[in-house]
């Protein structure tokens, strides 16, 4: 059982992504805003971030800019764009899922990136 | 006002009807069934026609907007009228239908979240086939007469921009496949429309594109 953080503004958005990651037996903790990732990575050591590109106070390629390699990373973004797809993988991120997404395709990123 | 050429509106309609089939495809993932789109409209309208392409200007809707950013410099509304609104909290919160009567902060999460899904399968498919960066804000939800909605929108741009900015709206209706299959569960329609503004100089450039791109190579949205 491992710990993900799961980061999106969307209230909505995180309740869809923790019943999956707890209905693949892990252990969810949210953030909101890229801030608290950021806060979240040295409070709550997770071993992934599941991370929203467009949030508030620090975007998602912010927090891959100032992260330090503290976690892993799977971007779960509305934002499909190829050259953003790119960057993100450019910065760090091990996967790249654009909503909306089927429930098997995020746990088969999350297996793999914990492997 | 900048004029759409033939082979431009039929290259813009495409890409809206592949940004729409990606938007249907959203919902249906966020909801759970099947949500088949059926009417896709590209219209370039003047700016202060825009109102009347959607509804009537006292008609209540609930909108979500977003800035964009990036090559283009504009907006994004993706407008529901009020029922339709109601019918998508209750689909995508999972609630019996008729149940949502006003929204409250869980069903506008969800609206918010559809509108950013939805809005990033148009801008994708946009950037993807015409090679434009393009970047969406955090999405806005507002509930208020159609008017006062667009207005709000429009207030963004320059008044010396208004005159030469574009106005793209694409409306689909959706039903969910259920109510056909079964006769028993009455059908659910959803009305959206989803409006794209820019400023002059990003329409300006994407006619540009557009013109390039339809004069020659094969689209491949």
């Amino acid at each position: 059982m491992s710990k993900i953080l799961i980061a999106d503004d969307s209230q909505f958005m995180r309740g869809i992504l923790k019943d999956i990651v707890e209905g693949a037996g892990h252990t969810a903790v949210e953030a909101e805003n890229g801030t608290q990732v950021l806060e979240k990575l040295v409070s709550e050591s997770p071993d992934l971030v599941l991370l929203d590109i467009i949030m508030p106070e620090l975007d998602g390629f912010g927090v891959l800019q100032q992260q330090g390699q503290q976690a892993k990373f799977i971007v779960i973004s509305a934002v499909g764009q190829e050259k953003m797809v790119q960057e993100a993988r450019a910065i760090g991120a091990l996967d790249y899922i654009t909503k909306p997404f089927e429930a098997s395709a995020v746990i088969a990123a999350i297996n793999k990136a914990l492997e | 006002m900048n004029q759409l050429t033939p082979e431009g509106t039929v290259a813009l309609e495409k890409m809206a009807q592949d940004g729409a089939d990606k938007a249907s495809l959203a919902l249906s993932q966020l909801i759970g069934q099947h949500i088949g789109v059926e009417a896709v409209a590209v219209r370039e309208v003047p700016l202060e026609h825009v109102v009347g392409t959607i509804g009537n200007p006292e008609d209540l809707v609930s909108s979500i907007a977003m800035d964009i950013s990036g090559d283009l410099y504009g907006s994004v509304i993706l407008i529901y009228p009020q029922q339709s609104a109601h019918n998508i909290a209750d689909l995508l919160m999972k609630h019996p239908l008729g149940s949502t009567r006003e929204l409250g902060d869980q069903e506008c999460s969800a609206l918010k979240e559809s509108g950013n899904i939805i809005s990033g399968a148009f801008l994708s498919a946009l950037s993807n086939y015409l090679s434009l960066n393009m970047l969406e804000s955090i999405p806005d939800l507002a509930s208020d007469m159609l008017k006062a909605t667009l207005d709000a929108a429009l207030a963004k741009f320059a008044v010396d921009e208004v005159g030469d900015a574009v106005a793209l709206t694409v409306r689909f209706s959706m039903s969910t496949d259920e109510g056909a299959a079964t006769g028993i569960v009455p059908t659910i329609v959803i009305n959206a429309f989803f409006v794209l503004l820019l400023d002059g100089a990003s329409t300006r450039k994407l006619l540009a594109s557009l013109s390039r791109i339809s004069g020659g190579d094969e689209m491949t949205v």
